[in-house]
């Protein structure tokens, strides 16, 4: 086993080609579980992905893609699980809370269960606390967020529990998921260690017991207008995505030529 | 949608966590006494055990489980069983399990998973940017012999490191030394001479090393008249290494590449 661990690790997705693992092995997930329609492009990307502050996580062996998660920190243009939980998000921006968002998480299903029923394999498992340990320091330390939002189907509420999220957002409708319910959870990193250490001691020595130091990906990654063309520009994932978000990015990539149905925004501000 | 009981007989054979070869449970039938079996392994939708007696798939099982102080009572169902010469293997899956002790036993499985994994996630492709630059010197790899201990007088570890700078070095050891720790140490820079130098533990980071699972810390040099020594012996060093000189001022005089400062 310590074998076979050691040939795993986790990595910022900083090359087209992991972006393009990332993005494919989401929409393969997704499709699966009817989280998403088919596309031609295969690849489920959201307007999160381009921004420069969302960091990609991937969990490799050798060279295939067990799992990846994206870390979407809070900026101008929101979480993506705002669009529905937008009152719960803002009440808690209220009280001064800096929040980030976990998403387009997928576990490769081809490698690791063999058509087991997911999320409840230990090896499932493993590589959830493989990604999530690296997401919870980052999104604490590099990002110095207070919280860590995530919307889940109902059925995964108990896995989360257990990782100490605690729902703040009541059954819903998940529109960008194919309509398939969700509830919103948060990780609060206030007094974790404390809540933590006592109840569960294998947890707290994983996840809290050596702390990880990452840099920000921003200071390690940074779109560059090929790939951005690529991935954003001459597919249509930008087509949903809101007037601001557009305008947001074609303020941070100026010299990109963002585009929206084929269009060319113009720089504006928000 | 996901379902969280496990029916397939990989979800327990060979599985990611090993559970303590003593665990077992008693099993009743009816009012005879009952007796010890063998619980192989348990997920959080199930247990697995081995028994000389083959329970068919589909057998409805109550099952009490005692973890801890614990106690909670389920129902399982047989979903798979396996002969392994005259032992018969079964996937037992929780058929009910109230959703309290649904939610105590999904937590106890999930923590216990979490220890036993604590020691062998390898996180360094992601922490390792952040060390790259965290010194201020050129490091050579050179793996002298080295000495650690929290006084002067006593050194309680022998190992070597991996490589040294004018700054610190890094030290390999199977020992977890805590970050922010001050540590007294002993450079042998030959078979009879050291260099004697206090440091600090910046950063502790798992790796595999020569296919051993080890400690990588990066130890900072407190200032002292010692570090001098260290200069030197990293002058003489880095005098002794080959060198590859390149010329690079065609390529700049062809491109719009900005000059070296």
């Amino acid at each position: 086993m310590t074998k076979e661990l050691s040939k795993e690790r986790v990595e910022f997705a900083t090359k087209k080609e992991h972006f393009e693992a990332a993005f494919k092995l989401v929409y393969r997930e997704y499709l699966k579980k009817g989280y998403c329609s088919s596309n031609p492009s295969e690849m489920r990307i959201t307007v999160y992905s381009a921004l420069p502050d969302t960091a990609a996580f991937c969990l490799w062996r050798q060279n295939t893609l067990l799992g990846t998660a994206s870390l979407i920190i809070d900026s101008p243009v929101g979480l993506p699980i705002e669009s529905t939980y937008s009152n719960e998000i803002k009440t808690l921006r209220l009280q001064g809370r800096k929040l980030s968002e976990v998403s387009l998480l997928a576990l490769n299903s081809d490698v690791i269960s063999k058509g087991i029923k997911p999320l409840y394999f230990a090896e499932r498992l493993r590589h959830l606390y493989h990604l999530f340990k690296p997401i919870f320091w980052y999104a604490r330390k590099s990002a110095e967020c207070t919280d860590m939002c995530i919307a889940i189907n109902p059925v995964h509420k108990m896995l989360y529990s257990s990782l100490y999220f605690e729902q703040f957002g009541e059954e819903r409708v998940y529109e960008s998921v194919n309509k398939n319910p969700s509830i919103a959870m948060r990780l609060n990193f206030d007094q974790i260690e404390e809540r933590c250490q006592k109840r569960t001691p294998g947890l707290y020595k994983l996840f809290l017991g050596n702390p990880l130091e990452m840099k920000k990906i921003s200071e390690i990654f940074r779109w560059n207008e090929d790939d951005f063309n690529y991935f954003f520009n001459e597919k249509d994932f930008l087509t949903k995505a809101k007037p601001e978000q557009i305008g947001y990015l074609a303020q941070i990539y100026p010299n990109f030529g963002v585009k929206q149905n084929g269009q060319s925004i113009l720089r504006k501000c928000i | 949608m996901d379902n969280p009981y496990s029916e397939n007989a990989s979800d327990f054979i060979g599985g990611s966590f090993q559970i303590p070869p003593t665990l077992s449970a008693k099993y009743q039938h009816g009012s005879s006494p009952s007796r010890s079996i063998k619980v192989r392994n348990l997920s959080r939708g199930g247990i697995c055990i081995e028994d000389n007696i083959s329970f068919p798939v589909g057998t409805s099982l109550k099952l009490f489980l005692n973890v801890k102080e614990k106690k909670m009572e389920a129902l399982g169902e047989v979903t798979w069983n396996i002969q392994e010469g005259d032992l018969y293997v079964h996937g037992i899956k929780f058929s009910f399990l109230n959703p309290e002790a649904q939610e105590w036993f999904n937590t106890f499985v999930m923590d216990w998973a979490a220890s036993y994994l604590a020691e062998n996630l390898d996180f360094s492709s992601l922490t390792a940017p952040a060390q790259v630059e965290r010194r201020l010197f050129a490091r050579l790899k050179i793996p002298l012999r080295i000495e650690v201990g929290f006084n002067a007088d006593t050194m309680l570890l022998q190992t070597h490191i991996y490589d040294i700078s004018e700054g610190g070095l890094c030290l390999i050891s199977n020992f977890e030394l805590k970050k922010d720790q001050d540590v007294f140490l002993k450079l042998w820079i030959s078979d009879e001479k050291f260099i004697p130098l206090i440091g600090t533990i910046k950063y502790c980071v798992k790796k595999t090393y020569q296919k051993r699972q080890v400690n990588f810390h990066g130890v900072e040099f407190q200032k002292n008249e010692n570090v001098s020594k260290v200069v030197k012996y990293l002058e003489s060093k880095r005098a002794e290494l080959d060198a590859v000189e390149l010329t690079l001022d065609e390529i700049i005089s062809q491109t719009n590449f900005p000059e070296l400062p």
